[in-house]
């Protein structure tokens, strides 16, 4: 009896061993880590990863034995692990690190910690690949560092096409309502006019700490066939607008979007409120989004289908000053460091101390006022009221500057565009005028004792350099030469004048002779 | 000797006489080239108008009016225009005359960018613009204290803007179902409830989700069912549209039973306000029925569907009132060009202005009806809208009506989705309503 109680005891363990074993291993998954930082540069970095079985990553990875590893792509670099053994309950460790020489051992653990993860392998599905997306600053080993709370990396569900929708506010000025106006994903539910669906999480930071927020979208894309996906990221009205609509059928109008499990990454940052041209929007382009959402410069004057945009002077006392990315408006804080109201006139006080004109000897050129949007919490725009006229033969340099410590300061500076050209008047008719340089020479017989004949006048077109088209614009300035008199044979000077929007004014003149040789 | 000194004089002096005259015409004439090649004032306009085309031809057309006033056009989106003239409108780099929808009129004026428009303009509006547009392009303001109390005495009325083009949604219809369309919700909710339990291929229609009545919204959203709530005798803000302290959502309790218990059953069946795309489903033809927008009819007639647009139902006798919205152009208020941005504005509700925003845009004139040109009194559609809008309501401009919106929705979705106590969701979509807009302490 005793041999058969104990047979039956070893059979049952072994039983449920086998049991045991059998559920903590569930087959095996592949994993796609991705990471993108606020550079683009990405030489530095290398890997400390455990509690996996991916070959070819494990432990602590300089970037020069990671070299074949490590692959780059639209979003930035990533690193395939693959039949990693699923295991319940388990979790795979996961940094980004920096080494400050490729060849280093170790990282520089006190100051290159640029991701810290532990991957749960809930995530994991057995025979299929799930992309993980990591930004910069993202952390969920709260065990280990100070954070306030984690945050975590974005991962795909390979079942599904993906959408990774990131926003930044260089200005950190986040409003508190701040979500999507959302319809057709499948893993978020619809979300109705006025009231932003709060989705968007902390999931990275830039170099100065300032939140990248995100959200995974999931959706089931049928080609040929109407997908109606979309979403608009905004803070409830239509004032606080950050995107226009950003609908899947129109993203994926001339390309297709990645397949199942991978993600398409549409990162959005702050171009100011109201913003509805999704020129702030860019789909699979780390390297462009960047360039435009981290790093600051002021930017240069650009034409916009015949509208100046950027910074430049319009006319000799203004000058506008257009930011690549929005800057706090400035707050006043009491004592305790509350916030407390600030009045117009002090913002602007603080603001116009960010901004100096300066001409080719460093001299200041004095400004009297700003103007900018004085209920907006982040502002990129402002126009410049000089105390003084550009001279435009000359040059000036425009300096931004926060004035802030560290890090967190932003500034930039830009030689200032004016226009140096005067309108041009060219003749067109009569055909003597066409190449005649000399006005004394432009002459155009007009019978005398006749009433004038209006198709004498000679047409002109004018073309400026910044205004374009603006033959309209020319006039006859009244007084000495604008007279014909067709009673008395003479040569009477008539003087055409054109002024651009800078105050660049040209002047032509030709002459009307009456004569009785004309009949 | 002195005889023959005097016959030359005389003789001289008929020379020279026959010679100056000769040298002074009569039949000539004195030209000042000033007056006809004169200095011309210059306003720029935003108005939404990418490709340029439309824009093109009302500068063309107001300059036969105005050949001294030139006219600068920069594409922007009606949006996008407040926000730049904050910035860019004191130095004189924005825009003499910009577009908005009606909505954005009280921000605009509350944010000091709109010129109040004289007298004269509005007197000469009155005779020919369409009543609603006319409503909701004029406020009671007070520029003091930011007011539009219309019970504070201080407070003016002035037109602040031109309306342009007006729209209110209506019932759209495919015709391969419905010859007569409904007059009454009664009839429809009727027809709804055979159509519905209709068997296609083995399944009704509701549970293929393809119901009678969709709308192209969704059921909680207040702009397209106050058509509902106006027959049980609702507007917000009070009769007027005009009083922030009178919401008035505790009055909608006849209102929210009559969706809860009539509509929702035949349009969603147990499903949320938004669980049914109506809009899509008409426009694939599998529906009868929905409640849409002109801005909906590209995307019908692009699927080919042969639709008509009737007036909304009635519903227990009384008449259903949609809102009537408007998009309208205005005068910057600093200007330095008032008196030529006044002439603009003042063009773009002309005969040839209209027809030029028909020919290019498609949409509704905001003029009285008897003075819409033939091509459009031919757009049945256009047409079918404009008698909707014969019994349409203006839409609120006061600023407090951003705050409607939120607590209506929800106060809706509660009742219809999660099936709240009725006089419990009002009461608190009207504390709701309150707390965001500042009226409680």
């Amino acid at each position: 009896m005793k041999r058969v109680i104990t047979s039956m005891l070893l059979i049952l363990t072994f039983a449920l061993t086998l049991v045991f074993v059998s559920a903590e291993e569930d087959g095996t998954g592949n994993l796609i880590i991705h990471y993108q930082n606020t550079t683009g540069d990405y030489s530095d970095v290398g890997l400390n990863s455990w509690n996996h079985d991916a070959d070819g990553i494990g432990g602590v990875q300089n970037p020069e034995s990671l070299k074949e590893i490590t692959k780059t792509d639209d979003f930035g670099v990533y690193w395939e692990l693959k039949d990693v053994t699923i295991e319940k309950d388990k979790s795979i460790g996961f940094q980004v690190v920096g080494f400050n020489n490729p060849n280093d051992s170790d990282p520089d653990w006190d100051n290159k910690k640029y991701t810290n993860h532990e991957i749960s392998s809930d995530i994991l599905v057995d025979g299929e690949t799930v992309h993980v997306y990591m930004f910069y600053g993202s952390n969920t080993r709260t065990n280990e560092e100070a954070t306030p709370e984690p945050i975590p990396y974005l991962y795909t569900n390979p079942l599904k096409h993906n959408l990774i929708l990131t926003y930044f506010d260089q200005s950190n000025a986040y409003d508190d309502n701040l979500g999507l106006h959302n319809w057709g994903w499948t893993n978020i539910s619809g979300a109705n006019w006025g009231s932003p669906n709060k989705v968007l999480k902390n999931v990275g930071k830039d170099l100065t700490g300032t939140p990248i927020k995100g959200v995974v979208l999931e959706y089931d894309y049928k080609e040929g066939e109407e997908n109606d996906y979309g979403v608009i990221v905004y803070a409830g009205g239509d004032n606080n607008k950050k995107t226009g609509d950003i609908k899947i059928d129109e993203i994926f109008a001339e390309v297709s979007p990645k397949g199942l499990g991978e993600a398409d990454v549409i990162q959005v940052y702050n171009d100011g409120d109201g913003n509805t041209s999704n020129e702030n929007v860019i789909l699979n382009d780390a390297e462009k989004y960047i360039l435009e959402a981290y790093s600051f410069n002021l930017v240069p004057m650009f034409n916009d289908e015949g509208e100046y945009k950027g910074t430049f002077a319009p006319n000799p006392n203004q000058v506008i000053a257009e930011l690549n990315s929005s800057v706090m408006a400035p707050i006043k804080l009491d004592e305790d460091g509350k916030k407390v109201e600030i009045t117009n006139e002090e913002k602007t006080t603080e603001i116009m101390k960010w901004f100096k004109v300066l001409d080719e000897d460093d001299n200041e050129v004095v400004i009297d006022d700003i103007h900018y949007d004085a209920g907006a919490s982040s502002l990129r725009s402002f126009v410049l009221i000089l105390g003084e006229d550009l001279d435009n033969t000359k040059e000036y340099t425009l300096k931004f500057d926060l004035g802030l410590e560290g890090e967190e300061n932003k500034a930039a500076e830009i030689l200032v565009d004016m226009d140096k050209e005067a309108p041009q008047i060219q003749f067109i008719s009569p055909s003597s005028f066409a190449n005649e340089t000399d006005p004394d020479k432009r002459i155009i017989e007009v019978a005398w004792n006749k009433k004038f004949d209006q198709n004498l006048f000679p047409r002109f077109v004018v073309t400026d350099d910044r205004d374009g088209d603006i033959t309209r614009m020319v006039y006859v300035p009244k007084g000495d030469y604008s007279i014909l008199n067709t009673n008395v044979e003479g040569d009477y000077k008539i003087m055409l004048r054109v002024e651009d929007s800078w105050g660049n004014v040209t002047e032509e003149t030709f002459i009307f002779r009456v004569t009785k040789k004309v009949k | 000797m002195k005889r023959i000194f005097s016959v030359l004089f005389v003789l001289m002096t008929a020379l020279l006489l026959v010679a100056c005259g000769d040298t002074i015409g009569k039949d000539g004439e004195i030209i000042d080239f000033s007056e006809q090649y004169g200095q011309k004032s210059i306003i720029r306009v935003w108005i939404d108008d990418e490709e340029g085309d439309y824009m093109k031809e009302i500068i063309k057309e107001f300059n036969k009016l105005y050949p001294d006033i030139e006219v600068e056009h920069q594409h922007k989106g009606s949006v996008d225009s407040r926000e730049h003239l904050k910035t860019f409108g004191p130095s004189g780099n924005g825009a003499d005359v910009f577009q908005f929808p009606h909505d954005h009129l009280s921000t605009a004026v509350l944010e000091d960018l709109v010129l109040p428009l004289p007298n004269e303009t509005k007197d000469r509006l009155a005779e020919r613009a369409h009543e609603l547009g006319m409503d909701i392009a004029t406020l009671y303001y007070d520029e003091e204290t930011g007011s539009f109390d219309p019970n504070n005495e201080n407070a003016v009325e002035r037109l602040y803007a031109v309306p342009m083009s007006i729209e209110a949604v209506g019932l759209y219809y495919n015709k391969e179902y419905i010859t007569t369309p409904a007059e009454t919700y009664e009839e429809l909710i009727a027809a709804a409830k055979v159509w519905n339990e209709t068997e296609v291929d083995g399944r009704t229609n509701a549970q293929n989700g393809d119901y009678y009545l969709g709308t192209s919204s969704h059921w909680a959203d207040s702009y397209f069912i106050q058509h509902i709530y106006s027959a049980f005798d609702f507007t917000p803000f009070g009769p007027e549209l005009n009083d922030p302290k009178e919401v008035g959502f505790e009055k909608l309790d006849k209102a929210l039973l009559w969706m809860r218990d009539e509509l929702k059953p035949v349009t969603t069946g147990t499903g949320d306000t938004d669980s049914i795309g109506g809009g899509g489903k008409f426009e694939e033809g599998k529906i009868p029925y929905v409640i849409a927008g002109p801005w909906n009819m590209e995307a019908y007639k692009g699927a080919g569907i042969d639709f008509g647009i009737a007036k909304l139902p009635s519903i227990n006798g009384k008449e259903t009132k949609p809102y009537a919205g408007a998009m309208m152009a205005a005068v910057y208020k600093y200007s330095k060009n008032q008196a030529d941005a006044i002439k603009f504005v003042e063009f773009l509700n002309s005969d040839i202005a209209m027809e030029l925003q028909y020919e290019y845009k498609t949409k509704l004139p905001a003029l009285k009806t008897e003075l819409l040109t033939d091509n459009v009194r031919e757009d049945k559609e256009l047409m079918a809208m404009s008698e909707q809008l014969e019994n349409a309501v203006p839409m609120p401009t006061i600023p407090e009506v951003q705050y409607f919106w939120g607590p209506g929705e929800a106060m809706v979705k509660e009742i219809w989705n999660a099936d709240k106590d009725i006089k419990t969701a009002l009461r608190e979509a009207e504390e709701s309503y309150k707390t965001l807009a500042g009226l409680v302490s």
